[in-house]
């Protein structure tokens, strides 16, 4: 009898749960703690902040979803997208063909390249990848620099970090010679003062360059929808506009 | 299953430069935690009470400490200090400190198990404690010491995996890059783990081996 009533409550209040997500659904977020102005992990309030994660707050409240932001390494944003452990992806993640083979991204919300630090004792004005023939350079683990960098053949090692700071603090020490990375952040690492021995090169032109967008499974096409729907809106608003002001981009 | 296959054709070429850097460091981390736990295990067991709390203070420091935590010292903290190390010197340095302390264990464990009636027997006919450790005690524990030694050597490899976490590109980072760039996660993350299984299970049987043959010779 006491189990009957048992399950009885049980499967009620499962339908119960059901029906209210259905209103006010919570879907994970993957961002990642180190990529600042677009993700990073705000140690005084240890939440995940920047331009992605106000971005995806806004698509969701326009939308009608809410956002649980959880922080990971870049490398791993994707296979946890496609396995289910998040749901949408707002990071500094270019929208390239080989990403698009595996999950969908939304429109374009802000475009840049790669830039190159080297040590400040370094001097030279370097322009290209030719400049840095010989050398050892580094960058960041399931970042779009990585193959674009190893097919030049001008590189004596491409050396994989897990994060932008890591490559960072290498240049700083001298360990590393050169590293590539996403222009804005390596510029807002710099400006912050953490890394006093780096230098941005402002000679070197960026070649690849990319689009961030808002990423999703394939199989969430319904919710790319709303979520393009929501990005329009807001780019048209001015919502877009401002978040990347608030945080020093254009 | 062709993808898997075609896969299988492109994918160990590159996987094989990692095993190589595996080999390197399993094999530098092995020699240096050797002699560093041979220098650990004599302090612990000779006559002066210094070097054996020295040695004891030591060695529970050190396995005290995740490796992994060892290794971003070595290679992040210690520039900061003025000691700027390469990544390969710093995961053979690292792992090689990091399992000094169990070889130490180990090789303390091997030399106390010796009949207390050998040392007695040195003792009486005048044998310094050098020349006693040299001829009579080292010679015996080694057959003690070998089986879990070539346990230690297995784990070793494994944990070779850890170097990928301060960028050297063995055998675990390569098949991370090439996953992470192809998102062919499946084959790429089962290649692995087989190149792994390749390198440790004969080493699992030498061990399983000499365990069998410490065993007869003990008798």
């Amino acid at each position: 009898m006491l189990l009957r009533k048992l399950a009885v409550a049980l499967v009620l209040s499962s339908l119960t749960c059901l029906s209210a997500r259905a209103d006010d659904k919570v879907l994970k977020v993957g961002s990642t703690p180190t990529g600042i102005p677009f993700t990073f992990l705000d140690t005084k309030t240890n939440t995940i902040e920047g331009v992605m994660v106000d971005l995806i707050k806004e698509i969701g409240k326009d939308a009608g979803f809410k956002v649980e932001i959880e922080g990971m390494q870049f490398s791993t944003l994707i296979p946890s997208l496609t396995s289910n452990k998040i749901d949408i992806i707002a990071a500094a993640m270019y929208i390239t063909a080989p990403r698009k083979e595996v999950i969908d991204f939304s429109g374009p919300v802000y475009t840049y390249g790669e830039g190159l630090i080297v040590p400040k004792g370094d001097s030279k004005d370097y322009k290209e990848f030719a400049d840095l023939k010989g050398e050892a350079v580094g960058a960041q683990k399931g970042t779009a620099f990585i193959e674009p960098l190893q097919k030049t053949g001008l590189f004596t090692e491409v050396k994989i970090y897990d994060t932008i700071p890591a490559i960072l603090a290498d240049v700083n020490t001298g360990r590393l010679k050169a590293g590539f990375a996403d222009k804005p952040i390596l510029a807002y690492n710099i400006k912050q003062g953490v890394f006093p021995e780096v230098r941005l090169v402002t000679s070197y032109a960026s070649t690849i360059t990319g689009s961030v967008g808002i990423g999703v499974r394939k199989s969430d096409g319904e919710l790319l929808a709303r979520i393009n729907a929501s990005l329009d809106k807001l780019t048209k608003d001015g919502t877009v506009k401002k978040i990347l002001e608030k945080w020093g981009l254009d | 299953m062709e993808k898997f296959l075609a896969d299988a054709r492109a994918f160990p070429p590159n996987l094989l430069q990692g095993v190589w850097l595996t080999i390197i460091v399993t094999l530098g981390s092995l020699v240096l935690s050797t002699m560093l736990g041979i220098v650990w295990a004599l302090m612990r067991v000779c006559r002066v009470r210094f070097l054996q709390r020295l040695s004891a203070g030591i060695v529970n420091g050190i396995r005290g400490i995740p490796i992994l935590v060892q290794l971003f010292y070595i290679y992040f903290v210690m520039p900061e200090l003025g000691v700027t190390l390469t990544a390969l010197q710093a995961s053979i340095i690292g792992l090689g400190i990091a399992y000094s302390a169990y070889q130490a264990e180990n090789f303390r464990a091997g030399i106390e198990a010796i009949d207390k009636g050998q040392i007695e027997a040195s003792e009486s006919l005048g044998m310094g404690w050098a020349l006693m450790m040299r001829r009579v005690v080292l010679p015996q524990a080694v057959k003690i010491i070998l089986p879990p030694y070539g346990n230690i050597m297995i784990m070793m490899l494994k944990d070779s995996s850890q170097a990928s976490t301060i960028t050297v590109a063995e055998l675990t980072l390569k098949g991370q890059l090439i996953a992470s760039s192809t998102f062919k996660y499946t084959s790429v993350l089962t290649m692995v783990a087989v190149l792994y299984l390749v390198m440790s299970v004969p080493l699992i049987l030498f061990v399983g081996w000499l365990e069998r043959r410490m065993g007869e010779a003990r008798r």
